[in-house]
């Protein structure tokens, strides 16, 4: 007779075990080191740099000496501060606008909904020196075309504002970052289940009470990775600190490093010790998103329940809305455009008068179709686009499923070799890259395949933090219901977890093909007259003196990619591909 | 369990992933030096041939890469082509510091890729310092006088920095300023821009002017009583002015005011005096194409040569050869190769006076 003293031993509660064959992981293997190598090379680059004295010809001596010149003075101090500062502050502003933009879009009947998408993208794409310079034009306290109207009204000398100030410099870089900003929110919006919403309303909240306990929550971990991003982009962001920082006397780290790169004799060693604090920065950055982001079980809301996005009723504050975005609409979006149409039309960038008029012709639209160069350019500008957005999203998207969903230990650092690229100067990254490939026998250098190689790298960071942000919204039992129907994970990583990722996906994808196409401070160390790219042409009708042919492009951009970008969701439509 | 199974291959990937990156890293930095003697020679020779003889050349190189040149290249390849056909010419240009950083990498990761360098003097300065150009003297350098030319240098255009103002924003029966001195008087105040980088304007005083760097740099200071506010960009500078939102510009390229003007801007410009530094040609030490190089830089500094650079809108380095707008200057204050040397403690007295660092 047995006893009850060896009771047999409770067998663990089994997780169904997946079909584990270690060529499946190939997939996340290679992703992981195609990683490593474009992250930790610029890395390793960076750093050895930083302790060379680089002033002189090589061989470069070892040094302390770039650390103590640019952490040494007192005024890198204030340096930081500010730098801090601005980045705060801009991605803040534009954080919560593009939240109540995406709100009002997504998860409303407010007006003009349809036209939202293309109308805040529309400055994204315009040339980077073109819209800081627009804000210029309409915010000088003296002279610019906003103030002066004001000050017509209302008799004032000068002012109200003043763009030469800190406030502006925050009010330009947040009106730049707003588009970024609204397409991840809107896809976050997207992925996020509205039945607990409507929970929420059927049991008697209001709107604005739904919004401050469930969506806003809902949203958290998706949106405190967008703000991440925002903030580190608002630190090593270079032009709005260069165009107007410079004149208004702020101060900032990215003006340091220019100033380092634009010295007498160049000091690249001390540019380089002045971004390992930018990258110690983001590093800071992403370690506090990290550990407020733990128990993000809370937020899967992407599970087996089929969900369509439905709009809440705003009822009597629908107007209040729909004035709002329509106000968005002409302050943020037409005014600086209505700036460059103006200067597109015109020899150089006169005041509008009656007199003015005179000037007005298409001749520049004229000189840009003829230009073969500026053809080329942006057939490669949109291939390289095209390619890189592609290969980036695919591919932080395997290294975003190994770093949430498999159990690797020291998965998490992937996380932080991807931000590694966005604190690496574009022209370092240059030199770089020009080291490693001039002499390689491959023809990759001189190429718009070198070119392929910085931009992959440069845009790794944003891919991460899409494909990072879009799967903790995903809860495992789908995937783990793949699985447990047969499939292998690439079958399960392409037909079950990319699709439910879509949203976030598309929005990282249309991002990256837009900065692409403005890519500059690597682009300009390795184009080639038979590989040149439109940012560099831009810049050189810039220097040139044609600087309304630049707006004249800018325009043209704008209307390109906004018919593009129609048509893209006039076809995903089409297909069935809820975007 | 297969995952165990899985971390040790997973791990020992990652190692060997970051060594590789590490062993290739430190082998690219010590990349191989090309040897550079025969085409050094080549463009040693090239120097005194007769110019049929190195057209002849050149023709079997087929192309001259010229790095540089800020948009003059493209204006000025169709005069040389015509010229010289079968000499085809590639320009690759950038910002002053990148292309000098692109040309620095090329030489460490072990290639030579430009074949005449086109700059301002200060950036031929650097790239002598890196140890990147030839010697160069060649007979079409006896025309011009000697601060307008050095060891590996020969000067191609003149461009000077001068003070420029928006005829309407001039007070009426006020006479705008001509001379750096007349920007101290306290009537401009708030009403002058300038480039952040340009200390040239104080260096060239300093040393060529008043030959005291005390009395410059007091005049920089009373300036900077007057409020400058300042700009980066040349080219944003001139169209502030056009477009109205800045007054006077005293940091402003004389040759970029003409164009503007012709089509339709209310400006105008002094030529009483100004600060410049010549733009030059160099020849890089192991260039691929070493006759076509010389052939370039023999054309450049020839009257044909000098001719196309001022129907491009240039100042011609020759004194002989006029600009096609009046844009040379009375008298000119021009830096040479020993006061770029020299220039860090301008640079460094210009950010403290005008607190720009």
């Amino acid at each position: 007779m047995t006893t009850m003293t060896e009771m047999p031993t409770e067998q663990e509660p089994r997780r169904p075990q997946r079909t584990i064959n270690w060529r499946g992981y190939l997939g996340p293997a290679l992703g992981a080191l195609l990683l490593l190598y474009l992250t930790v090379f610029p890395l390793v680059w960076l750093l050895v740099g930083s302790f060379q004295e680089q002033t002189g010809p090589p061989p470069y001596p070892w040094t302390l000496g770039n650390y103590a010149a640019m952490y040494g003075t007192s005024s890198v101090y204030s340096t930081f501060v500010s730098s801090v500062v601005f980045a705060v502050g801009s991605s803040v502003l534009a954080f919560a606008i593009a939240t109540a933009l995406a709100w009002l879009v997504e998860r409303t009947d407010v007006r003009f909904r349809k036209a939202a998408l293309p109308l805040v993208i529309a400055p994204l794409i315009l040339p980077g020196v073109m819209l800081p310079i627009a804000w210029i034009f309409l915010l000088d306290p003296q002279a610019g075309y906003i103030n002066v109207a004001i000050q017509s009204i209302t008799g004032l000398d000068s002012g109200p504002f003043d763009i030469f100030s800190m406030p502006g410099m925050i009010w330009v870089q947040a009106v730049s970052e707003i588009p970024l900003a609204f397409l991840m929110m809107s896809a976050g919006f997207k992925l996020a289940d509205p039945s607990l919403e409507e929970s929420s309303m059927m049991t008697g909240a209001s709107t604005m009470t739904t919004l401050r306990k469930i969506t806003l929550p809902l949203v958290r971990p998706w949106g405190a990775s967008v703000l991440l991003l925002l903030t580190i982009r608002s630190i090593e962001s270079f032009e709005v600190p260069s165009i107007i920082g410079i004149p208004a006397r702020v101060k900032v780290y990215t003006n340091q490093i220019y100033l380092a790169f634009s010295d007498s004799p160049p000091d690249y060693g001390g540019a380089s010790a002045l971004a390992v604090g930018l990258l110690v920065l983001s590093i800071i950055g992403v370690w506090v998103y990290i550990a407020s982001s733990r128990d993000t079980n809370r937020f899967e809301t992407v599970s087996g329940k089929a969900f369509r996005s439905r709009q809440m009723e705003l009822g009597r504050f629908r107007w209040i809305g729909s004035a709002a975005m329509a106000a968005y609409a002409v302050v943020v979006v037409a005014l600086p455009i209505l700036v460059i149409a103006w200067a597109s039309l015109l020899p150089f960038f006169a005041r509008p008068s009656v007199d003015a008029l005179d000037l007005v012709s298409f001749d520049n639209y004229r000189s840009l179709f003829a230009d073969n160069v500026v053809v080329d350019a942006f057939k490669n500008s949109l291939i390289l686009g095209v390619l890189t957005a592609t290969i980036v999203t695919a591919f932080t998207a395997t290294v975003a499923w190994i770093r949430h969903r498999s159990k690797l230990k020291g998965a998490r650092w992937l996380e932080f070799f991807a931000m590694v690229p966005i604190a690496v100067p574009g022209l370092v990254l240059g030199m770089g890259l020009i080291v490693m490939y001039v002499a390689l026998p491959l023809p990759i250098y001189g190429t718009i395949w070198i070119l392929l190689i910085a931009y992959v790298a440069k845009n790794l960071p944003y891919g991460m933090r899409t494909s990072s942000g879009s799967i903790t919204q995903l809860k495992a039992e789908l995937e783990e219901a793949g699985s447990m129907s047969g499939g292998s994970w690439w079958q399960n990583f392409t037909r079950v977890t990319l699709p439910l990722l879509r949203p976030g996906l598309v929005a990282g994808w249309i991002y990256i093909l837009i900065v692409s196409m403005r890519e500059f401070s690597t682009s300009i160390l390795l184009v080639t007259g038979q590989s040149n790219v439109l940012s560099v042409v831009v810049f050189t009708k810039f220097e040139n003196g044609q600087v309304t042919a630049v707006a004249a492009l800018g325009i043209l951009m704008i209307l390109m990619s906004t018919v593009v970008i129609a048509i893209f969701y006039r076809v995903s439509n089409r297909v069935g591909i809820r975007v | 369990m297969n995952e165990s199974k899985f971390l040790p291959v997973a791990r020992r990937t990652k190692l060997t992933a970051v060594v590789a990156a590490a062993v290739l890293l430190s082998g690219v930095a010590c990349g191989s030096r090309t040897d550079n003697s025969a085409s050094n020679a080549q463009s040693a020779n090239a120097q005194t041939m007769s110019m049929q003889d190195l057209y002849a050349q050149a023709k079997t190189e087929g192309t001259v890469v010229v790095y540089g040149g800020g948009s003059i290249i493209p204006k000025i390849t169709p005069v040389f082509e015509k010229a010289f056909p079968g000499v085809k010419v590639q320009n690759v240009d950038a910002t002053a510091d990148a292309l000098v950083a692109r040309a620095v990498s090329e030489s460490r990761g072990g290639k030579t890729l430009g074949d005449v360098w086109q700059s301002p003097l200060d950036s031929l300065v650097e790239m002598n310092n890196a140890r990147l150009l030839l010697p160069l003297d060649v007979p079409e350098g006896k025309d011009y006088p000697d601060d307008l030319k050095g060891d590996y240098w020969l000067a191609s255009d003149q461009q000077y920095l001068t003070i420029a103002w928006n005829t309407s924003l001039i007070p009426p029966g006020d006479q705008p300023p001509r001379t750096f001195e007349e920007l101290a008087d306290p009537k401009w105040k708030g009403m002058l821009v300038a480039e952040p980088r340009d200390f040239q304007i104080l260096q060239g005083l300093a040393t060529h002017k008043y030959k005291s760097d005390e009395k410059a740099a007091d005049l920089m200071r009373r300036i900077a009583e007057n409020a400058v506010k300042f700009h980066k960009g040349h080219n944003e500078l001139d169209q502030l002015l056009a477009g109205g939102q800045s007054a006077v510009c005293w940091t402003c390229y004389s040759n970029h005011i003409p164009p503007l003007e012709q089509k339709g801007a209310p400006l105008g410009f002094s030529l009483e005096e100004g600060v410049g530094q010549p733009n030059g040609s160099a020849v890089f030490s192991g260039a691929q194409h070493p006759a076509a190089a010389i052939l370039f830089v023999r054309w450049i500094a020839s009257k044909e040569g000098q001719q196309a650079y001022a129907e491009s809108g240039r100042i011609p380095a020759l004194s002989s050869v006029q600009p096609t707008d009046p844009t040379r200057v009375k008298t000119s204050y021009t830096l040479t190769p020993e006061d770029i040397a020299n220039s860090k403690k301008y640079s460094d007295q210009w950010n403290e006076i005008f607190d720009l660092q």
